[in-house]
């Protein structure tokens, strides 16, 4: 059998180490990574939901910055892989769907649905640790919020 | 081969712009030089080509997404024409932390209005699911730079 | 009271009346109608999505800050072309895209090797379906450079005449017949497949 030498084989492993990171690097500029999360925001005490989870503190402390509500509870998070030039629609509450559309270079297109009909739409660029959010109005005087964000860096 | 001057001629006198003396000596030009013959005739049918053949590119977004955003434009820089009541305060200042937080918000806000809508239609859990027709939806954008956050509120309510 | 417009059947000319006079709806309608039209002018200028999304958009809002200036001279369509096309150049002028053009206008300003190019054959179009010759048209378009391409779309698609051009571009009417005949010879090699020689 013949013998590769051991500088040809490391030569050979540092080529297909290179090759792997090149191809994470480039999957890293087409793809997004996101979470979607469904929050509600209310003034008043928490419900007795076992679906209702606690907000992260500092998810809280960033819309307690903007919004009039103290309390904030998460009903719901999804994560998203969306490739450049796709798009992926997320179910985060019975009558509540939001679609991702990746437009590449960092930037999405976002259209909220109610009861299947499109209420806002935006598109933006997204990027690390900005919050893309889409809000209104619930019954007595709470609020529900769709948080949209990146976590792949 | 004819000069760059001549070229430019018979290219006028392909579209019309020669003036009627230069036409008449064009015209005579081409009678009998088979260069400038050529290139006309090259001239003529790259013309001819183009003539009602170009691509149909269409707007890559939706109907409403697209006036949304002309609508946006316009508001901002009317902000009196779009409202339906000339006395309609900003109702939407109530929903945020009071006055001190409110001048960290960033610049950028308008108003769209949207075609009527149906309901508020979240459904958080059972028990927490509301109806409530109403005729408008409205939504705006802000931004804070502070909390690095741009927000989106869509308004199903009319106050 | 007043007869409540159909904006979907209503002519053009209804529907700018009734925006002249405040009602957004109709503006809204026009823009349903030919925002496809104002967008593809404004891509085929600037070969790029977002800014034809802008500057298109950015048309339709000077539209309509300036309805009460449109009498009715030309189409209202013509009318707003002319907006996106002239939103169009003043941004092409703020880009200065001078590199990739360079050695094309150094061609220009020495007589151009297209000048000197044999004569390509009479009708390299004769044979395609009409689609395979937009879509070759639209690729051939993208390989020229922003003022020959501008020359061009100005003169064949918008049929203006030299003269409008030079004021348009701020060039001489001199400029605008060269670019134009350069950009017309350009289109005819690419679209009949010839590679450019090296000049010696």
């Amino acid at each position: 059998m013949k013998r590769v030498s051991s500088a040809s084989q490391f030569a050979l492993e540092a080529i297909v180490v290179f090759l792997f990171c090149l191809a994470a690097v480039k999957a890293g500029n087409d793809e997004l990574k996101l979470q979607a999360t469904l929050i509600w925001g209310t003034n008043g005490t928490k419900p007795k939901d076992p679906g209702l989870k606690d907000v992260e503190p500092e998810t809280a402390k960033k819309l307690r910055g903007v919004f009039k509500w103290k309390n904030y509870y998460e009903v719901g998070r999804t994560n998203l892989t969306v490739a450049v030039g796709t798009g992926k629609m997320v179910t985060m509450s019975p009558k509540c769907e939001v679609s991702v559309q990746n437009l590449g270079k960092s930037k999405v297109a976002v259209e909220l649905y109610g009861e299947g009909k499109m209420l806002v739409q935006k598109r933006q660029p997204i990027t690390a640790g900005e919050l893309l959010v889409l809000a209104g109005d619930d019954k007595n005087d709470t609020a529900w919020f769709v948080i949209l964000n990146r976590i792949d860096r | 081969m004819i000069d760059q001057e001549t070229t430019l001629k018979l290219q006028a006198y392909l579209d019309g712009e020669l003036p009627a003396p230069d036409a008449e000596r064009m015209a005579d030009l081409l009678e009998h030089d088979s260069g400038a013959q050529a290139l006309l005739g090259e001239l003529r049918a790259i013309k001819a080509a183009l003539n009602g053949n170009e691509t149909e590119h269409k707007v890559p977004e939706s109907r409403e997404f697209y006036w949304s955003k002309i609508a946006r434009e316009i508001e901002r820089q009317e902000p009196a024409t779009l409202l339906p009541q000339a006395g309609r305060t900003v109702w939407w200042l109530r929903l945020l932390v009071p006055a001190g937080a409110v001048a960290l918000l960033a610049l950028a806000f308008t108003v769209v209005l949207w075609p009527p809508s149906g309901r508020s239609w979240v459904a958080l859990a059972d028990g927490h699911e509301i109806e409530t027709p109403e005729e408008e939806t409205s939504s705006f954008t802000f931004r804070s730079e502070r909390e690095g956050m741009t927000v989106v509120w869509v308004d199903t309510h009319r106050n | 009271m007043s007869e409540k417009l159909d904006y979907a059947s209503a002519e053009d000319e209804a529907l700018v009346k009734a925006a002249q006079k405040g009602d957004m709806q109709a503006f809204e309608e026009l823009v349903a109608r030919h925002r496809d039209k104002i967008y593809a002018r404004a891509f085929s200028m600037m070969r790029n999505e977002d800014e034809a999304l802008d500057l298109s958009q950015e048309a339709w809002v000077k539209a309509w800050q300036r309805l009460q200036q449109f009498q009715g001279e030309a189409s209202f369509v013509t009318w707003l072309t002319r907006i996106v096309i002239n939103l169009c150049l003043d941004q092409l002028r703020k880009q200065k895209r001078m590199r990739a053009e360079s050695i094309d206008q150094l061609d220009e300003e020495l007589g151009g090797v297209e000048r000197q190019m044999p004569v390509v054959t009479p009708n390299p179009t004769e044979r395609l379906e009409r689609s395979e010759l937009r879509g070759r048209i639209d690729e051939a378009l993208a390989k020229l450079t922003y003022e020959h391409r501008t020359v061009l779309v100005l003169h064949e698609f918008e049929e203006l005449e030299y003269k409008e051009i030079a004021k348009r571009m701020e060039c001489s009417i001199g400029t605008v017949m060269s670019r134009l005949f350069y950009a017309r010879r350009r289109m005819a090699a690419l679209m009949a497949g010839w590679k450019r020689e090296e000049v010696p």
